[in-house]
Parts: C-alpha cells; structure tokens; sequence
C-alpha cells in the first residue's frame, strides 16, 4: 500500500513540476526587464548588452525559450546562470547541499529539544517548566532571525570568541572528499572527526538562529497534542492498569500527539530551506538562499525557476515522506 | 609671502618645497590657479627634490592618517604574511576583458596586470606594471612598451610581445564590457598593434591621441591573460573561451589563484616566477561577506585586515578605534540627481539646484564622506575647471525660478530611488522638506533596485519617467569625457547609455563631440570647462551634490597602502605590507 502510495506521488510530482514550471517562468517573463542590461551593468554598451542578450537566447521567442528550457530539463540541464555564468545545475550541486545540511541541523535542534520540551510542558501543566517551555515558544515566534543572528554573533564571536562569525569552514582548511555535499557527513564518511567537530562548530550559531521559530512552533504543537490525548479516556484507563508514568506518556500519549506535530515538521522543513536568505546572508553561509536571492535580484530566470522546481520537489517529497511516516504511526490512517 | 597661503605659484612652490601641502592639495591649487597639469608635475617634483613630503614616516598607534598615507619608512616586517579582505559580494565573472564591476577590478589588481598603471595616489603619473618603461611620439600617434624578458604568466607560457598583442585582440574583438576603454583608440587590433620585437610592443593610432596611456592604465579591461590558456580553452561555441576565463584566472600579476569560490571567498598565494619584486605577503584572502555589521565585527575582531565596503557611520565608529586605520580618500566619482529633460524646462531645473539641501546632505548623510563640487568632473580628473561656480541652497532664489519656470504652489514632483537604499531615502526626504516650504510637492517612490535599474538604463520613454532620480559616476580613466558622454550625449539616451533623464542639448553634444577628439591637454579643459557650464548652469541636466570621499580600513599594522581617486575600493597589493608591532 505505502509502496503504491509512493509511485502514485511521484508520478503526480511530474505535473507539479511542469505546472510550477511554467506559472514560474510566465511570471519572470511578464515583469518587463531585460536581465542582459543588468548583467551587463550601466556602463557597457549597446553592442555588448546585445551580445549577452543572444548569448543567453534572450532575443528568442518567449515560447521558444520555455520549450528550450523543458527540453534541458529532460536531461537535467537547468540551463546557464546568467549571474553566476555557470550551469545552474553546477551551482546547485555546491549551494543546495549547504542549505540541507543547515536546514537539517536547524530542524534537528527543534525536534531534539522542541519534543521534550512540548512532552514536559504538558505533563508538568502550569509548573515553572511549563513557563520556561512557554516562553521559549513565544519567544522564538518573536524575536526577528536576522536580529537574533546578529546579536548572538556580536556576543558569541566578536566578544568571547566561542564560536566562528559564519562559513561553512575556516579559510585554509580543506573541504572533506565530496559525497553528500553535507560537509557533517562527507567528514565522518572520511573518517575525520576532527572535520566533522569543525564544521558542527560553524553549524552551530546559524543552525540555532534558524531552528528556533521551528522549535517553537514544534513545542507548541507538541504541548497541545500531548494536552489533548492526555485527557482521553484509554490514558486513564493505561494509568489505571498500573502502567509506569513514562510509559504511558511515551508508549500511548507521545505516539498519538505526535501525529499534528509531524506535519508541521514536514511543513517546516520546507520552509528552513527556502527561508534561510537572511541567516545565509549574516554567517556568509554559501547556500541556496542568497543564490536565489541574487538571483532574483538579477532577474537570472534559469537560476530562479530551478531553485523554485527544486523547492517545490523538495516540499512534495517531505509531504509524501510525512504521509508515510503517519501511515507508519497510526495504523488505523488507511492509504486512499 | 605666507606659503600658507599660496596665492601664486611662487607662493606654491614654497608650500610645497616646506611640505605644507599635500600632492593633493598642489594639485587642486595648481589648477586653481590655471596651471597646466606638467607645471604641476614639475611643481611636485620640486616639492620632491625640496624636502620631507607631508606623509609621515611613521604610524602614530591608533591614529587615522588623512590621505593616501600608510608609512613605508623603517621596516620591521611581521612574521605574519597573510591579508584578509573583505568583500560584500561575489564576483561572478572572473573574466578581466569582460568583468565591469568594482570588486572585480580589486581582485584582478592582485593577479593580473595591465601594462601601466597610476602612480601612487597620481591620476595623471604612471609607473610601470607589466610594462618596464614606454614612450610615444610627439604627437600621440605611436606608444611603444617595452617588456621584462623575464615575464610569465601562472600557466607558465613566456608573456612577450606576442602574447600581449593576442590578449589586446581577444579584448577588443570579443566585445565584452569594458571594451570601449581601448576600441576607442584601437579599432583594428591586427593592424594597429605591432610586435616590433619579443619584448617590445607598438600601438599605432590613426590620430593624435593623449589619453591613450590613462586608458592604458585603467583597471577595467586592459588586463593581460594568458593565450596559452585562451587556445586550450576555446570551443567552437566559445572562441574566447569566455566561460573558462570567467570561472579561472591566468595572468601575470604576484599572485596566483589557489581557491576561487565566487560567494565565499578568493584566496591567491604569491607567485614565485612574478617578474617584479616580489611581494610581501604569502597568501592575499578575499571573503565575501554581505552583512555590514559582519563585516565590522570581522576588521574589529583583527580576522580581517582590510575593507573597502563599511558604511559611513560605521566609519565614524572605526576612526575612534586604535586598532584599525581609516584611510580617507578622494575620488573621482561625483553623484548626481538626475533631472527629467522631458518634463522639466531650464528655469524649472535651475530653480531645483538652488533647492537642493547641499550641505546637510554632505553633513548629515554622507556624514561628511563628500564635499561640494561644481559640475559632474571631480577636481581630480583632467577637464576640472574651479571658476566654474558651485551651487549652494537658496530657496528664494529657487522660488523665483520655478515661479518663472510656470510652477506653481502644490505642484507635485516625483523622486524615484531604489527601496532599501538608506542613503537615497534620506536625502530625498530633505530635499522634500526644502520643496515643502516654497510649496512645492516632491512624492517619494521607493522601487526594487532592479526595477530601477530597468528604467534608468532601458528603453522607457520620458514622459513616463519621474522628474529625479538619483545617480553617480566615475570615469574608467582620467578623461573628462569618459566620465560625460555616458551620461549626458543625447547618444547615450535610454538603452544607448546611461542618459537616463534624456538630456538632448546640441551645443553640448557638439562640444562631446570634440572632445572626444581634442589633441591636447589645453583643448581638453577647454572643452570640458564650456560643457560643464552648460550642464551646470546654463541648461543643468542634474543637480551636481558631491564629490564622493572613500575610506579604506586596515588594520594598524599595514603599511604601503596607497590609494587611488580611480582606483577606488582597490588595493595595491603588491606594495602593501604589515610591521612587527
């Protein structure tokens, strides 16, 4: 059943991509700009603007450049950025990677601490923890990311000198043998720890800035899910039974309270990736979100249309992975 | 006399001879009192022979040089050899003959070389670079450079004559960018430039041109790259092997590329085989960095030792710190409010210069990072003429023009600028405030930068542009007309240029038209000096606000740095150096 579930998906993903596509490339096209001009800069001449303008098939018809487009796309050719001069298959190759992997640590810090928190904040109801748990929640839904990165790199980095300012590495410092593009995981693959605790110290501030409103949105939904199934009947009746106390919140509570949880998740994730512009921009951090916003600066259409198809991928995968994850979770939730 | 006060050339002799003047200041003086720039040349050197100049041979700890002045004197070298500079963008396009933008050129000045460059804080000297020496004719017809024997580029292939003249052609024949640096003297590479032996190289114009050595000496497109490089990276879609070049560096300069990552950073190691002297740092880092206060923290903290892009009240901070340096500069860029030709008449555009809050945007704005000037030439560029008078505010004056001119009270106006930009907000918001109170309307529209842009430099037509918008320029070399026709030729109009507010005079253009051509130096100021009354006065195309100063920060420890009024943002890497302290 999940199998069919997954094929199905899938096979639906096509025609997502192809519709996002052409809403995407309609709407770069209909705002009157020549990106040849901007590219070339206000001081190259006519001749030389031209000159980018067929080098990139600007001058064709705008039906003709789409048809262009999707017939590369076929063989995963995202054409060439007009800001970058590279293949945006290139670029995504080194900038994707740097925001999944900090997406990744940043929805990792919300689900390890953000659970627990939400699970004691319901447990221990209006207890001094559940304040803590509770103004985390508002807190981190508050407090500006680029405001929050700034501070904590002032206090962190410029006045005690704990952590780096941002990058992914330390200028010098070698890349690991390239696997995932994760530099976490290609330097645990290549067996250098000292690597990996490297690259976890640069992952550290800009992950935690932009984990955070994940975290809180993650304790908020835990707190009301665990609050919800707390009062229900077959909690009490586990409770009558003599169960230890964490077995029931954990066995019977936390797997059914989970369930709205693990679609915000999902939904989150999806927004860590194409949210991180700021947060890139702060820590210097060489990802897809200043790329893209470059890019749009630029109106560079190959670079922007790909980067929202890649998005708009990544946003139906983690939904069909939270789909299966809830199929797994509750078996009573049938594959329709 | 009182060499203080110089108010003839004796008089500047003297000051200059009894080191009370800076270069700078000989110059500007020089040309206030109709000296002609080889009188001043000569002037300097006297002021050489004569004595100490006003740089200081030593660094005083913590103090903030005035110009142009970190201290070579007296070396006691650091063990530390490597340079960090920040940048607050990547730079996509590595290509020198392609590549038309600001860092860019700071990156290249590390590693690729043009054949002259600027002397030192000079905008009129050169000194060579790639070149040993060079001379031309009387008349400016023929420039023949002779180079090292010894110079090759990172690739290893010899740089001779051979190789320079394939690299001014690929320049010139693929068109990119800057081109019109040099095709403006050199049409026909093939025939125009001559080997005449393996280090010497002639470049022969058909008329006499006496600009031909500062477009020589610009830092955007005359840069030498490897044609070695160029054949094994050329495809039959790419016979400029542009995309290669745009994405690796083979030049000749001291220093060659290690790791370049367009948004991360860059970093060079010294090259051994460079034909000059040999530099003092070992590696030379360039880091992008975006965020302004980033880039603050990182040149406070010491992990950065240099940066060109901090804004002007992070600056203000940054003089007060004793670790770091800020050195103030000159520029030759002067901004501008663009003036809608269409919709405005001349008495209307007369009235709104007087309106303009000249000093409190200097003062308050640009927190004092630019001074009044009087037309669109900086007093560093050959052309500048300083009878020609400056405006300040006046609103009475204002008043009576724009009455004149059939604007009446509650007119609206409209100013456009690009929305995030501090800078142009606040200026437009005073010159809102001076409007109001002769009655006067002016509506603030805050656009995308790229949406700017679009309308600036496309095809829109005037009437549906607004009445200002703001702008600014430098020229590519010192040349009066490189930093006008762009900007002001009814040529240039629309996508043709940079006339973004459609100025179409005859006489002016007329005037352009000569300029382009003029053969000396004299005629050069002449023309420039008529045409910058027109656009200032007679029939102002822009309302002329400041002339820009720049600020470099370095570290306390770095020495040799020298900037440049063309040269801005960049780094003269190759003399730059850090003590023991």
């Amino acid at each position: 059943m999940i199998v069919h579930l997954i094929v199905r998906r899938l096979f639906f993903l096509v025609f997502v991509l192809l519709g996002l596509s052409l809403i995407t490339f309609v709407l770069s096209h209909v705002v009157p700009r020549d990106p040849a001009r901007i590219i070339a800069g206000p001081r190259a001449s006519p001749e030389a603007v031209e000159k980018i303008r067929k080098e990139y098939g600007l001058d064709q018809p705008l039906w003709r450049q789409y048809v262009r487009y999707l017939s590369g796309l076929i063989h995963l050719d995202f054409g060439k950025s007009l800001t970058s001069r590279r293949p945006v298959s290139e670029d995504l190759a080194r900038y994707l990677p740097a925001t999944i992997e900090l997406a990744l640590y940043a929805m990792l810090f919300a689900v390890v601490v953000g659970i627990p928190l939400g699970v004691l904040s319901a447990v221990r109801r209006n207890s001094f923890l559940d304040l803590i748990g509770r103004t985390i929640s508002i807190l981190g839904l508050s407090i500006p990311s680029f405001w929050l990165a700034l501070i904590l790199q002032f206090f962190l980095f410029a006045q005690l000198g704990l952590l780096p300012d941002g990058q992914r590495l330390p200028v010098g410092v070698k890349e690991p043998p390239r696997v995932t593009g994760l530099f976490t995981v290609d330097a645990l693959l290549a067996g250098n720890f000292g690597l990996f605790l490297l690259a976890l110290k640069h992952l550290l501030m800009p992950s935690f800035v932009l984990g955070l409103a994940a975290l809180a949105i993650v304790t908020r939904m835990v707190r009301s899910g665990m609050l919800e199934v707390l009062g229900q009947d077959y909690i009490r009746t586990a409770r009558a039974k003599g169960l230890q106390p964490h077995v029931v919140i954990l066995r019977h509570a936390l797997k059914n309270a989970l369930l709205p949880a693990v679609t915000v998740i999902g939904l989150q994730f999806g927004l860590l990736m194409g949210g991180a512009v700021l947060v890139e921009i702060i820590f210097s951090w060489p990802g897809i979100g200043r790329y893209t916003f470059q890019a749009i600066q630029n109106f560079d259409y190959n670079a922007v249309i790909s980067v929202t198809l890649v998005i708009g991928a990544a946003y139906v995968l983690v939904n069909l992975l939270v789909d299966v994850i809830y199929v797994l979770l509750d078996p009573r939730i049938r594959v329709t | 006399m009182d060499p203080r006060r110089p108010e003839d050339a004796l008089g500047l002799l003297l000051a200059a001879r009894t080191g009370r003047l800076t270069r700078r200041q000989i110059l500007s003086r020089g040309l206030q009192l109709g000296l002609s720039t080889p009188a001043i040349l000569a002037l300097l050197a006297a002021c050489q022979r004569g004595g100490e100049t006003a740089t200081p041979t030593t660094a005083p700890a913590g103090a903030t040089p005035q110009a142009a002045q970190t201290p070579t004197a007296g070396r006691r070298e650091s063990e530390n050899r490597e340079f960090v500079v920040l940048f607050f963008g990547g730079v996509p396009d590595l290509d020198p003959q392609s590549a038309y933008d600001n860092q860019a050129s700071a990156l290249f000045l590390a590693c690729y070389e043009m054949l002259i460059k600027l002397k030192g804080e000079s905008t009129f000297e050169y000194e060579p670079m790639l070149a040993r020496e060079w001379s031309h004719n009387e008349n400016f017809t023929e420039f023949t450079f002779k180079l090292p024997p010894n110079a090759v580029f990172h690739d290893g292939s010899p740089c001779d004559a051979d190789a320079v003249k394939r690299s001014f052609t690929r320049f010139l024949k693929m068109g990119r960018g800057p081109v019109n640096v040099i095709s403006r003297f050199v049409e026909d590479p093939d025939e125009q430039i001559q080997v005449v032996d393996p280090t010497t190289i002639k470049f022969v114009m058909a008329k006499p041109q006496p600009l031909f050595l500062a477009a020589m000496a610009s830092e955007y497109g005359p840069l030498v790259v490897s044609p070695k490089a160029w054949d094994e990276h050329k495809t039959a879609t790419d016979e400029f092997a542009h995309d290669w070049f745009s994405q690796n560096i083979v030049g000749t300069g001291p220093y060659k590329p290690v790791e370049l990552l367009q948004q991360e950073r860059f970093v060079f190691e010294r090259f051994d085989q460079y034909h000059g002297e040999r530099p003092f740092f070992d590696r030379i880092i360039a880091r992008v960095v975006p965020e302004d206060a980033t880039r603050r923290q990182l040149m406070e903290t010491g992990e950065a030792h240099g940066c060109a892009y901090i804004n002007p009240e992070d600056l203000l901070a940054m003089k007060q710190n004793p670790n770091l340096q800020v050195i103030e500069y000159d520029t030759t860029e002067v901004d501008w409010i663009r003036m809608n030709y269409a919709l405005l008449n001349t008495k209307a555009r007369q009235g709104f210069c007087y309106a303009w809050p000249y000093q409190e945007v200097i003062e308050k704005v640009l927190r004092g990072f630019a001074r009044p000037i009087n037309g669109p030439i900086a007093d560093t560029v050959i052309g500048y003429d300083p009878s020609i008078p400056t405006y300040t505010t006046d609103l009475q004056k204002a008043k009576q023009l724009l009455t004149e001119a059939g604007i009446k009270e509650g007119d609206t106006f409209t100013y456009m600028y690009s929305s995030g930009d501090q800078t142009d907000a606040a200026m437009a918001q005073l010159f809102q405030a001076n409007l109001a109170q002769i009655g006067i309307r002016l509506e603030l529209q805050q656009v995308e930068r790229a949406a700017l842009l679009e309308l600036a430099y496309g095809d829109t037509p005037p009437e549906q542009r607004p009445h200002f918008m703001s702008g600014g320029w430098w020229p590519d070399y010192n040349d009066s007309w490189n930093q006008i026709y762009p900007n002001y030729h009814s040529d240039s109009v629309g996508s043709k240029g940079s006339n973004a507010m459609f100025y179409r005079n005859p006489e002016v253009d007329r005037l352009m038209n000569q300029l382009k051509d003029a053969a000396s130096e004299d005629e050069i100021r002449r023309l420039t000096g008529q045409i910058v009354k027109i656009l200032t006065w007679d029939d102002p195309a822009a309302i002329f606000y400041a002339q820009i100063r720049k600020a470099t920060v370095l570290q306390k420890d770095i020495r040799g740095f020298v900037p440049n009024p063309i040269y801005i943002n960049s780094y003269n890497f190759w003399a730059m150096w850090r003590e023991a302290l």
